[in-house]
């Protein structure tokens, strides 16, 4: 009954039984979708977490005018986005700290293994999700929401602010580029 | 293996992917997060809201009797002032003093 009326009104009431339920109901969906854009799991935990006092906090002003798990998904996606960005501007800081001589942790990025992924896949989903980082943003979620969490095209672009078309043609982009990328860097 | 069947295999490998779970001490953190922090911050506010209230009758009351008192200043004085006159009437001041013409006398 997630997207129910009844469900969603005593979400506004603050039902603590009614969040309590929410929260098993998209717990795994929420941490899932944050881990496989931040790939890293501590940070996807936190992130989750807000994601869900956000959700707590906002969930007066869900108007109901998308399904109420596209309204979830779309906060998820804001989060992890945002963290991204922050840590972006981190490292473009560090470099240049780097080139006027102040010494910064070096961070070395580490091969990403997701927990939910088949062990025969385990090697290539690493390579995969190595390659995923060199795609602009928008493809590397496009990608995400509707090539791991099973999206529709009209999902996804609610979730990004974007028209199907534009969906379609970012995941057309993101397969051209991840396998140019593939060859390059690991088959050649 | 083909390198085109590899690259393949590398982008579907997502496929039959399962969802990685969320501990459970993360979501109790959560729902103490949530629920009891909730509370922490609520009652504050309620106790901040009584003392609003507290200090806007205090100040009600205090701008009411200051109205009052500067009412009572203006009566007393309007009344010190008529008094004098009636006294300035009754005796010229000026030139027949009460005293001096006890004096004379």
């Amino acid at each position: 009954m997630p997207d129910s009326l009844e469900f969603i009104e005593l979400l506004k009431k603050g039902d603590r039984v009614s969040f309590t339920q929410l929260v098993e109901e998209y717990q795994h969906v929420v941490f899932n979708t944050i881990l496989k854009i931040t790939q890293q799991s501590h940070d996807a935990e936190d992130l989750t977490q807000e994601v869900f006092i956000q959700i707590y906090r906002g969930i007066q002003h869900f108007r109901g005018e998308s399904k109420l798990s596209t309204w979830i998904y779309k906060i998820a996606y804001l989060k992890a986005i945002e963290w991204e960005r922050k840590k972006k501007s981190k490292r473009s800081i560090n470099y240049f700290k780097n080139l006027i001589g102040i010494q910064t942790d070096k961070e070395d990025v580490p091969d990403f293994y997701h927990p939910g992924i088949a062990l025969q896949n385990k090697e290539n989903a690493v390579v995969l999700f190595k390659a995923l980082n060199h795609l602009s943003e928008n493809q590397r979620v496009a990608f995400l929401l509707i090539k791991s969490e099973g999206l529709s095209y009209q999902e996804v672009g609610k979730i990004m602010k974007k028209t199907t078309k534009s969906i379609e043609g970012l995941i057309h982009r993101a397969n051209e580029n991840l396998r140019n990328i593939l060859k390059e860097a690991y088959y050649e | 293996m083909e390198k085109n069947t590899k690259i393949e295999m590398v982008l579907n490998s997502f496929d039959d992917m399962q969802l990685a779970e969320l501990s459970p001490f993360i979501k109790a953190k959560l729902m103490h997060r949530i629920f009891d922090q909730e509370q922490e911050f609520e009652m504050p506010l309620k106790k901040s809201l009584v003392l609003i209230s507290i200090c806007a009758i205090l100040f009600f009351v205090n701008a009411v009797m200051l109205s009052q008192a500067s009412e009572q200043t203006v009566k007393i004085n309007n009344h010190a002032v008529s008094a004098q006159s009636e006294f300035s009437n009754e005796y010229d001041l000026n030139t027949t003093s009460i005293f001096y013409y006890d004096d004379k006398q």
